[in-house]
């Protein structure tokens, strides 16, 4: 108990240093920080407010479809937070210099386990609350809830935090236990395991007839098919149902499933903490003494197929573009999330004729269509934020070398730009050609579309290797640190307000033509506005950034 | 004391320490040496108690730093080659948060860190954020971590890397006064001019393996060279 409070006082210390710190810096970048946060917090707040309402108006089927909703929704949000946990647990618990730190101190290994684990559960799951708070407020103004269901539903979302992170903690141990020595068996068995998960999951839509999915008979084919988050054994059931029993002001059925997800935590929490007492130490060990040697061949098909490809460039700026995109394929955290974002995306979009897409009128396939763009745009937008924006201060210790090179510095900024506005076009067009391919549509959309997806991506790097320039953080190699400080959050809000303003010239006379509400030479006109707006905000989102960025840089000092 | 007893670390195929047996009795100061690659710093971490041997055993004052880890490392000090710090603590927070984690009460604590900021002339940027500190800064601070608990065993890589010469003078003389308090003193260095001027005894290794161990005049003889060690150091590594 000594142990642990000495660690969580030392942990407080940090956070009131850190909370300091950034109250005591510059003014500007704390009102810009807190004001964003807000703005974050009331678009949520709004958004589940319109949402709630347009329920309310389906009296009474909202009601059955709101029962789903929740249950669906805390079910993926359980999904999502146990495997963030996982991974965030993972990492901390095995990874982290402050872990092994802590060992060469005469601190139980199990303490090390909880301080470090509550660590982890605090940083991967605060979105809960950026998520569940707004959605509570916003459900209980519409539904006109009795008081007290405001903070049983905080304490029912609290207590399911909690059991997502142990859940993650615990399987964190099991992968420790599991991966070093069978590595690839364990693996194997995982990827087999995914694959036939989304087997069963998908083969009954590839078996059964597209269907319109508006129908009466679309939305209860649905409703079957995630039926089974209404499990009376699932958490998320639990909150769901203990949230929506409190609305109806029914506190017995209530505070009994607020219990049962307590229990859970209790008992889930004594067996973690009994697993990492036997095991945390032993599998620490073993993961340290792991070997991550691994020999690569001196110049390999890959390399040479990306020399020949990359020929156009300067040899210099080619061989920055290499290690670039050598550091990318070797590191697979950043390509494991790239291939988890965009498979996803491939898999929804390969699936859309199954989905009945086919049978629905033109005002859909554009609508679908262009929802797509922006959910592609958006996730490129994010991806951008989350790696391009490091690059440049990860170079951190090494930033010498690159800063010695018998070339321009603006080069090599440029060279950056270069790799990742063309890696990401690759894959994002790719996307939009598969799904334009698969509504349906005619040649001259699908053009269009590439087009825009090509500008969106020149100005989302833009923004972000020039931005990255201006505002690096070459002091640490945590990526994370460098996507939250000041200049990173700036590079995503500049993000998506760049796709609003390249997206929707394009978009909105294309949607509205599809309707065929806009037609001829008016069409025509609007039309090239609209691409002459995004090719001109994407030059300003791409050229700006990276001139200032590049001036910034040449001036840098090591 | 340090006893290795038969020390195997294995890693995969990889034998990074090959049978291993030694002992450093208190009051010594030893000096680990040993081509890049060599072993040094994984058999720094076995005795440290970070990573399990694959074969053999460490103790420390009789204490097996696996079975018995928390006893065994509550008289071990363990300075790694990358000083770590905690980068939103103050210097001081940071010695007071390690010395309450070796159970040392507030006084003696605030005592203690006085004497070594002291010593190590800390002061100067003790309350600012571990963040600012330049390597040099951190190493000190480290080490000073490192003595906090009068530690029966001090374990350190690479102690001179980041170290002004006011600075190195310093830990050299702070190491010998421990080794005068019966401390045994384990040091892993590439600085030979150090282990010239501080070892007792000196060990080399070499692929895993202990190829030579004894006092400087121990080792001259074994090198058949006259009194410099780097000579003998490439003749011992290069003839093994």
């Amino acid at each position: 108990m000594h142990e642990l409070l000495s660690l969580g006082h030392a942990r407080i210390q940090m956070l009131h240093s850190a909370a300091l710190e950034f109250l005591h810096g510059s003014r500007l970048r704390a009102a810009v920080v807190l004001g964003l946060i807000a703005i974050f917090w009331l678009l949520m707040f709004g958004m589940f407010l319109d949402a709630f309402r347009f329920l309310r108006t389906f009296k009474p089927i909202g009601e059955i479809v709101l029962d789903y909703v929740f249950a669906f929704f805390y079910l993926s949000l359980l999904v999502m937070m146990t495997i963030s946990n996982t991974i965030i647990a993972y990492t901390s618990l095995y990874r982290s210099e402050e872990t092994t730190f802590l060992y060469t101190l005469p601190t139980r290994a199990e303490n090390t386990f909880v301080y470090r684990g509550l660590d982890s559960m605090v940083f991967s799951s605060w979105g809960m609350a950026t998520l569940v708070v707004p959605m509570v407020i916003a459900y209980g103004l519409t539904f006109a809830v009795p008081v007290w269901f405001y903070p049983m539903s905080l304490a029912l979302a609290f207590l399911f935090t909690v059991l997502a992170a142990e859940l993650g903690a615990a399987l964190a141990l099991v992968v420790a236990l599991v991966l070093p020595r069978r590595r690839r068996p364990a693996l194997a068995v995982s990827g087999i395991a995914v694959a036939a998960a989304l087997v069963v999951w998908l083969l009954p839509l590839w078996l059964r007839r597209p269907t319109n999915l508006f129908s009466e008979s679309g939305i209860k084919s649905i409703m079957d098919r995630i039926a089974f988050c209404q499990h009376w054994a699932l958490p998320s059931r639990w909150v769901s149902h203990g949230m929506l029993s409190a609305a109806h002001d029914d506190p017995g059925t209530s505070t009994f499933l607020a219990l049962m997800l307590l229990s859970n935590v209790l008992f889930l929490g004594l067996v973690t903490y009994r697993g990492a007492f036997y095991c945390y130490r032993h599998t620490w060990e073993t993961i340290q003494g792991a070997s991550a040697k691994r020999k690569y061949r001196p110049e390999g098909l890959l390399d040479a197929s990306l020399r020949t490809a990359l020929v156009f460039l300067p040899f210099r700026l080619r061989l920055l573009v290499l290690k670039d995109l050598k550091t990318f394929l070797r590191d697979p955290a950043q390509w494991s999330q790239f291939l988890l974002f965009f498979g996803l995306l491939a898999l929804y979009i390969v699936n859309l004729p199954h989905f009945g897409v086919g049978e629905l009128a033109a005002y859909w396939h554009s609508l679908i269509a262009n929802l797509n763009l922006g959910t592609t745009c958006l996730t490129l937008a994010t991806l951008t934020s989350r790696f391009v924006f490091p690059q440049l201060s990860l170079e951190g210790r090494r930033i010498w070398l690159t800063g010695l090179v018998p070339m321009r510095r603006t080069l090599i900024l440029w060279g950056k730009f270069v790799f990742a506005a063309l890696g990401t076009f690759v894959v994002s067009g790719a996307l939009i050609v598969l799904s334009d391919l698969m509504i349906g549509l005619p040649a001259w959309v699908l053009g269009i579309h590439l087009l825009v997806v090509g500008c969106v991506c020149a100005g989302l790097n833009g923004l972000a290797v020039g931005l990255g320039a201006l505002y690096p953080r070459m002091g640490t190699d945590n990526p994370s640190k460098i996507v939250s400080s000041f200049g990173g959050t700036l590079n995503l809000i500049c993000s998506i307000c760049f796709l609003v303003v390249a997206i929707a010239p394009v978009v909105v006379p294309l949607h509205v033509h599809m309707l065929g509400r806009l037609e001829g030479p008016r069409f025509i006109l609007l039309l090239g506005l609209g691409v002459g707006a995004t090719l001109a905000s994407s030059a300003v989102a791409c050229l700006v950034p990276m001139l200032a960025g590049a001036r910034a840089f040449s001036r840098m000092e090591f | 004391m340090i006893r290795l007893e038969n020390l195997t670390k294995r890693f995969g195929k990889v034998t990074a320490v090959n049978d291993l047996s030694l002992e450093v009795p208190p009051g010594e100061l030893f000096v680990f040496l040993g081509p890049n690659g060599a072993g040094k710093t994984t058999t720094i971490k076995l005795i440290a108690g970070l990573l399990r041997p694959s074969a053999g055993r460490v103790s420390l004052c009789g204490w097996d730093v696996h079975t018995n880890y928390i006893e065994a490392k509550s008289l071990l000090s363990y300075v790694p080659d990358q000083p770590f710090l905690y980068d939103k603590l103050t210097g001081r927070e940071f010695l007071q948060f390690v010395a309450a984690m070796y159970g040392m009460g507030r006084r003696d604590a605030e005592e203690k860190i006085a004497q070594l900021a002291d010593v190590f002339e800390l002061s100067g940027f003790l309350d600012e954020l571990g963040q600012t500190y330049s390597h040099g800064m951190k190493q000190r601070v480290v080490v000073s971590a490192a003595l906090l608990h009068d530690p029966r065993v001090v374990v350190i890589d690479e102690p001179m890397v980041g170290l002004d010469p006011k600075g190195m003078n310093t830990l050299k003389a702070v190491l010998r006064e421990l080794a005068r308090k019966d401390v045994a003193v384990f040091i892993s260095t590439h600085t030979l001019a150090v282990a010239e001027e501080i070892a007792d005894r000196v060990g080399i290794i070499r692929e895993g393996a202990l190829i030579a161990l004894g006092t400087l005049d121990e080792i001259y003889a074994a090198a058949r060279t006259d009194r410099r060690l780097e000579q003998a150091f490439l003749r011992l590594t290069e003839e093994a």
